[in-house]
């Protein structure tokens, strides 16, 4: 084995999947032409890891190398009058939007943390909180720059069957290493944003369901938790663009968005012991309950809120995912088909129940069809559950986690894998060759 | 959600803790020299238990080249590794009194020698894993050397004093070492050995080994009451042991 750089320990952001492998972290491409010789001349086949969002094993490389490509980050052009900006793959979308939002345009479809990389969100093409009007991030990309082996750059223009083989090709072989995006116009900085609650799982589509015209964002959080009269029930918030207005600060600069992200009064340290105390633990319960009858309590509310202090929850909170170590935290999410997500949502409400493993975070989500070929999410819903790995659980965790793929399986539904940590994507897979 | 990677498990206690870990749902790959019984263990196990995900890597312990291979291979298809068990062993039965120093040697390159280069792979990854869990199968035959197989004891002893050294290594980075010294156990090993006592079905130890070892325990017999025997075998005085002359 020969250059390879020493292995280190490389994780998924659950924390749960790692690997131990040499990682290289090219600054240039011709950097990455020698990583990707090096790998060749060891007969090895890298894996290609971007900000490492990825929550299972996506961006891990259990028997091999892996090439983190954050390293390529420039911004190589924008085109104010479309839009379109063109930048390495190893851009995160928190670095693409504080150099866009002075301009005044943001990324047309954001995922719930701003730590992921252009290529990253292609090779999975990601959603967002906007699914139904954007889209996945495929539908926004005008084309991508790959480096074939051999090291020659090959320029993929959307439209071409090429095209489709790239987006959401988490297998691709040659690394993506310039993307571009077309951003959309802003007006601000701002979103209109509001609350409100759903008291059972079939209000809860409906609701989803019913803003998803009249609202660009629409995200649900529902309690797990809750069982009997309110199986189901969610705290919505649903979000449009706040139009210019005389008088008003427009929001487009980096430290207006920043100061909109709050936590309310408790310090960021205090938070994350007491999520470390709860998070593997039946008192999330309360934290949902809680957050259930706050927003209940509240009623309907409508506030104005930054962009990235809505778009990116995930962030309010640096190092979340840290206080699930040591066993680390899955998350399943399942995209089902419109007609048979309540059905399907109610049986996954209730195998958690009855297998005595209840998400701690739970959040529900409407997409349109997907019209990439590997594409992953139908005209349909999809539910995110997040499971903290203790000892104690893993069993009933991984019966859990294996009967909710045989649900997916049933009602047409599709795993994704960049929440995939436990190989449901490969076995879906596999199960729907053999069917 | 354990992901376990063990090491002769197409026969006696392996097979035995292949099915509770296949049973508890958990990822199970087996190392085994054998591909026949290797792929009917498999499939026996993937359809008896079809939330588990078992998958069988062929490997000979005795070719030294393929045991590198085999344990790269083995972490491909399960991802990542909590636990490394390694279980395999074998034991000539003589006469009691002859050496037949080609055995002996057998027993020392499959139970010591194979291990440590398989255990050894698997602790520089878990070293820098920083987490997770290795194990061996030893035995209360490690305790002492004693009249009946010379060899046989030394092979444990051998690995039990191994597995200490890498529980001492490993300890700050966060991997637990456990040694495991089971008494005697039903399988075809000590099938037909004349002079058994306190027997544990393979099935009932397998069950033991994996919760005791799910706790993190480090040194323990199975079962428990060999716990007392070893006790008094490790601390009998010298003089004493060879005129007992325990077999």
């Amino acid at each position: 084995m020969s250059g390879l750089p020493p292995p280190e320990r490389v994780e998924g952001f659950g924390l749960y999947n790692v690997s131990v492998s040499p990682v290289f972290r090219p600054g240039s491409l011709d950097a990455l032409r020698v990583a990707l010789a090096t790998c060749a001349a060891n007969g090895s086949k890298p894996v290609f890891r971007g900000a490492g969002r990825s929550y299972g094993d996506a961006a891990t490389n259990p028997a091999g190398p892996v090439v983190e490509m954050t390293g390529l980050n420039a911004i190589a052009g924008f085109d104010e009058a479309s839009g379109i900006v063109r930048a390495g793959a190893g851009l995160t979308l928190g670095e693409l939007w504080k150099w866009s939002v002075p301009r005044g345009f943001w990324p047309p479809v954001v995922t719930g943390t701003m730590h992921v990389t252009l290529g990253g969100a292609v090779a999975m093409n990601v959603h967002g909180k906007n699914g139904w009007k954007n889209g996945t991030i495929g539908d926004h990309v005008e084309s991508v720059s790959i480096l074939r082996d051999g090291g020659r750059l090959e320029e993929i223009a959307r439209g071409t069957p090429a095209f489709e083989d790239v987006v959401g090709n988490w297998r691709l072989s040659d690394p993506i290493v310039e993307v571009s995006l077309k951003l959309k116009k802003v007006a601000t900085g701002y979103l209109d944003v509001e609350a409100f609650v759903a008291p059972n799982l079939a209000a809860t589509l409906a609701e989803v369901d019913g803003a998803k015209e009249d609202w660009d964002y629409v995200v649900g959080w529902m309690d797990c938790w809750a069982r009997g009269a309110g199986l189901g029930r969610s705290v919505l918030h649903v979000a449009n663009e706040h139009p210019a207005k005389e008088g008003e600060p427009l929001g487009l600069s980096v430290e207006e968005q920043i100061a909109d992200i709050r936590i309310g009064p408790m310090p960021a340290p205090v938070l994350l012991l007491g999520l470390r105390l709860a998070a593997a633990g039946p008192q999330m319960r309360f934290v949902n309950l809680g957050k259930y009858a706050a927003s209940r309590l509240r009623g309907r509310t409508r506030t104005r809120q930054s962009l990235v202090a809505y778009s990116f929850l995930l962030d309010t909170l640096p190092g979340w995912n840290e206080v699930y170590r040591p066993g680390g935290f899955i998350q399943y999410q399942l995209f089902v088909p419109r007609e048979a997500a309540e059905s399907a949502f109610e049986k996954a409400l209730g195998l958690q129940h009855e297998l005595g493993v209840v998400s701690s975070l739970a959040v529900v989500k409407r997409h349109r069809a997907d019209r990439f070929s590997r594409g992953y999410a139908a005209d349909g819903f999809s539910l995110a559950l997040d499971f903290p790995v203790t000892g104690r659980n893993a069993s009933r965790l991984i019966a859990l986690a294996r009967a909710l793929d045989a649900l997916l399986f049933s009602c047409g539904g599709h795993a994704y894998r960049a929440k995939d940590c436990v190989g449901s994507v490969e076995r879906l897979a596999a199960a729907r060759g053999a069917a | 959600m354990k992901r376990v990677i063990l090491v002769g498990a197409t026969d006696g206690l392996g097979k035995a803790l292949a099915e509770v870990y296949a049973a508890r749902g958990f990822w199970v790959t087996i190392l085994g020299r054998s591909k026949e019984k290797l792929d009917a263990l498999v499939s026996d196990l993937r359809g008896r238990f079809p939330v588990a995900t078992v998958n069988g890597v062929v490997c000979d312990l005795a070719d030294a080249e393929r045991l590198e291979p085999a344990f790269r291979e083995a972490l491909a298809v399960t991802g990542h590794c909590d636990l490394f068990l390694y279980s395999a062993g074998v034991m000539h039965h003589g006469d009691g009194v002859t050496s037949v120093p080609a055995l002996d040697a057998e027993t020392m390159e499959v139970n010591a020698v194979a291990a440590m280069r398989l255990l050894g792979l698997a602790a520089n990854w878990f070293r820098v894993a920083g987490r997770g869990q290795i194990a061996g199968i030893s035995s209360i035959a490690g305790d002492r050397g004693r009249k009946g197989n010379p060899a046989y004891n030394a092979s444990k002893a051998a690995l039990s004093t191994f597995l200490e050294g890498l529980r001492n290594r490993l300890a700050p980075f966060g991997v637990t070492v456990s040694t495991v010294k089971p008494g005697f156990v039903a399988t075809r090993m000590t099938a037909g050995k004349p002079g058994l006592f306190w027997v544990t079905p393979a099935g009932e130890a397998a069950r033991i080994i994996a919760d005791r070892l799910e706790k993190g325990h480090e040194v323990f017999y199975v079962t428990r009451r060999w716990a007392v025997l070893g006790f008094v075998m490790r601390h009998v005085p010298r003089f004493l042991f060879k005129r007992l002359g325990p077999p």
